[in-house]
């Protein structure tokens, strides 16, 4: 397996495409470790993980929890609905409390951006970014790449269109970063109100509406609508929303007739995504979640594998 | 008892000449300023002389703007603990924002105010009154009483008037008084967060702030100062917008001021790029061409003063996440050092920056002074412009260390500070 090593996994921001396609690569193989009756390898024995979770989520804990599993690190699981403030304890406080604990890595997921570089600077461990505010979700990103590689061969020139609330969604933040490095075309689309300024330099291309955005597209990635933002001064409402900027069948013939449909989840059906569409033959969304323990166990591997003793 | 200020360059802002000499008083006032120089030269025997090894002589700085959380925050700097970071910045009056616990919105927490700043002494400690009852923006504060009792003008602090013709009255009734009205701008309705909303917050998922809550705010106030007609300050603007609408209410007559931080003056959007707390200031440093417009606006006499807006902040308030970290900068200690940075940079003219510092606030608050001359109070700051220094918990006086430059080394820093002819300040080795 490869020997490359990395310090944290904060973002994709600076990533190059050499070590994008090192954690793809080795995805890979940690991929048919899955596909095994026995799905366990004995890579990170005496490794221990903290899955810190300071937000609500079910799917990338477990999906963090079980690659750390398959790989026989031990997992201390630290959920919180609040952050440290609610509590009275500062950030840097929390992340001293941790460290007593000894760990070798930290996955965090946090309320508010840039709190996983906070705690990457004040303690020894390797931090791994499981979503911070509306900043990144590199390893969201990553199972992304995994897949769109995996269907179609190649990231290189491959058309990408991500589609719905641009600004307040980590995962496409990250995507932006990741797939432009890795040389594909990224098209966004999505009400104006969740657009952020100045995504023109970030390579990709903006537009106002669904139709051209996802027309000859080879992957179309439909973002989740938050519940509270519905109804409130983003976009009128939710039936609207689902007419304008949801993906239905008559929409998704705008796109290649090979092209296969993503949702980071969890999905709002009947809002941004028709139920026809989520579980029609083009859609790889459950895909998506058996390569993110694949693509996350690569990346617990890069970040610990060096510090097992006799490795 | 005199006492003469040897071996400086002293530089007068208003006469704008810079020349080698000395400078003599007694009982506070000014009595003889000479050529001589460099060097120190014999002096008569009953003169106390002080060696300015050659350092920069001007006047005394006087801040428009700065929190010394007292009353209600003592935890993150009290009057006394202001005050000694304020001489050692090179000033010797200081206005305190009046949104502490409880608010100065009466003539009681204003004389509190003003007896803690005479109780320490090193600096005049001038409190800015409320407009309204508790900053709430519904009933007016009792403006004629606090007048009566001192203080220097009226700000409703970093607080938003929502109510423009609330705001009218407020200035209206102000002028009775003769008493400044200072304000800073932003609309609260366009804010999600307290960084500049820019290409950085864009890729580093900050919650922003757009250029149109400080032009929409600035558009408003300017109206209402040439409704009203009568003198109007606006506070530490950030972007080039809000400079161009003063410049062309300037232009038109309109009696409208403003002031700019020293470190928007530096620093751009990209100080909150790596989600530092301690960069967290209101408001946020916008972009590099912002930040050129303020220069701009300062060199052509649009922005008239150079103000600290120091606001200490204690550890609690700022090893947080950069959406819940309290805002501010610990800035009195640091804004010579930044002027000095820019006139070495050759972004700021040196003269211009002293007029900022030192002559307009005093012209805004109707001190006397701000020059080097016989007869004029003996107030004055010794500049040093080269030796190194690092910013660090152990550097600044001031109880609030969160200043965005820890760590960071600068040349030169205010030597001493003398207030009304008595050093209030003066680093070791200068004395």
């Amino acid at each position: 397996m490869s020997s490359a090593r990395m310090n944290h996994l904060l973002g994709l921001e600076g990533v190059s495409r050499e070590q994008i396609q090192t954690i793809l690569d080795l995805g890979r193989e940690f991929k048919a470790v899955g596909q095994r009756r026995i799905k366990k390898v004995p890579t990170l024995r005496g490794i221990t993980v903290v899955l810190m979770f300071i937000e609500p989520s079910t799917r990338t804990r477990i999906s963090f929890e079980v690659a750390a599993k398959r790989l026989s690190a031990e997992t201390l699981a630290f959920t919180a609905s609040s952050s440290s403030l609610s509590k009275g304890e500062t950030l840097l406080d929390t992340a001293q409390n941790l460290m007593a604990m000894r760990p070798d890595v930290i996955v965090l997921r946090h309320a508010y951006s840039g709190a996983p570089h906070f705690l990457a600077k004040n303690v020894h461990a390797a931090v791994v970014n499981a979503g911070d505010g509306q900043h990144e979700h590199p390893t969201q990103s990553l199972l992304d790449m995994f897949t769109m590689q995996e269907k179609k061969g190649s990231l290189d020139g491959l058309e990408v269109a991500i589609v719905g609330d641009i600004r307040h969604s980590r995962v496409a933040l990250s995507n932006m970063f990741g797939l432009t490095t890795m040389g594909a075309k990224v098209r966004v689309a999505g009400p104006r109100t969740m657009l952020p300024p100045y995504l023109d330099r970030l390579g990709v291309r903006v537009f106002d509406r669904i139709e051209p955005a996802i027309e000859g597209a080879d992957v179309v990635m439909m973002l989740r609508i938050q519940k509270e933002r519905m109804g409130k001064d983003l976009f009128p409402s939710d039936r609207e929303y689902a007419r304008v900027f949801g993906l239905d069948e008559t929409k998704l013939r705008l796109a290649k007739p090979d092209a296969v449909v993503m949702h980071p989840g969890p999905m709002n059906r009947g809002v941004e995504i028709t139920p026809e569409v989520a579980d029609g033959s083009r859609s790889v969304i459950l895909e998506q979640v058996e390569n993110g323990v694949a693509v996350r166990m690569a990346v617990l591997y890069l970040l610990s594998a060096h510090l097992v003793e006799g490795a | 008892m005199r006492t003469r200020l040897a071996n400086c360059e002293i530089l007068d802002p208003g006469k704008g000449k810079r020349f080698w000499g000395y400078v003599e008083w007694e009982d506070g006032v000014i009595t003889a300023v000479k050529r001589a120089g460099p060097g120190m030269v014999e002096a008569p025997k009953d003169i106390e002389v002080i060696d300015g090894h050659g350092h920069l002589l001007v006047p005394s700085f006087v801040d428009l703007y700065a929190d010394f959380c007292e009353p209600g925050n003592e935890q993150r700097e009290n009057v006394a603990t202001g005050s000694t970071a304020a001489a050692a910045g090179g000033y010797t009056t200081v206005c305190v924002r009046p949104d502490t616990s409880p608010v100065i919105d009466g003539a009681d927490t204003a004389r509190f105010v003003i007896q803690q700043g005479a109780a320490c002494g090193r600096v005049e400690v001038r409190p800015l009154g409320a407009l309204s009852k508790s900053l709430a923006g519904e009933t007016m504060a009792e403006i004629g009483e606090m007048a009566d009792a001192g203080v220097a003008g009226l700000s409703e602090g970093d607080h938003h008037v929502a109510k423009a013709g609330f705001l009218r009255r407020c200035m209206e009734y102000g002028a009775n008084f003769h008493l400044p009205i200072l304000l800073t701008s932003e609309e609260p309705s366009l804010v999600a967060g307290m960084a500049h909303e820019g290409y950085v917050a864009t890729i580093r998922g900050l919650k922003a702030s757009p250029v149109a809550a400080e032009e929409t705010a600035v558009a408003r106030h300017v109206a209402l100062c040439e409704l009203v007609g009568t003198p109007v300050h606006l506070l530490k603007l950030s972007s080039a917008a809000a400079v161009r609408i003063v410049r062309d209410a300037k232009n038109r007559g309109v009696p409208v001021t403003a002031s700019v931080t020293a470190h928007h003056l530096l620093l751009n959007e990209e100080s909150a790029a790596d989600w530092d707390p301690n960069a967290k200031v209101w408001p946020p440093c916008r972009s590099e061409e912002d930040r050129k417009a303020l220069l701009a606006g300062l060199a052509d006499g649009t922005i008239d003063a150079i103000v600290s807006d120091h606001a200490p902040r204690a550890i609690e308030d700022k090893e947080l996440e950069f959406d819940l970290a309290v805002p501010g900068a610990s800035t009195l200690e640091t804004v010579w050092p930044i002027v000095n940075r820019l006139v070495a940079a050759e972004e700021v003219d040196l003269r211009t920056a002293i007029q900022a510092l030192a002559v307009f606030p005093r012209r805004l608050l109707g001190l006397p002074g701000g020059t080097i001359s016989a007869g004029a109070p003996a107030d004055l700051a010794l500049l040093d412009r080269a030796a190194p220094w690092t910013v660090g918990p152990s550097t600044l006086l001031s109880r609030g260390k969160n200043s965005p430059f820890l760590g960071q080394a600068f040349a030169g820093r205010a030597e001493m500070t003398v207030r009304g002819g008595r050093v209030t300040f003066a680093r070791s080795g200068v004395r």
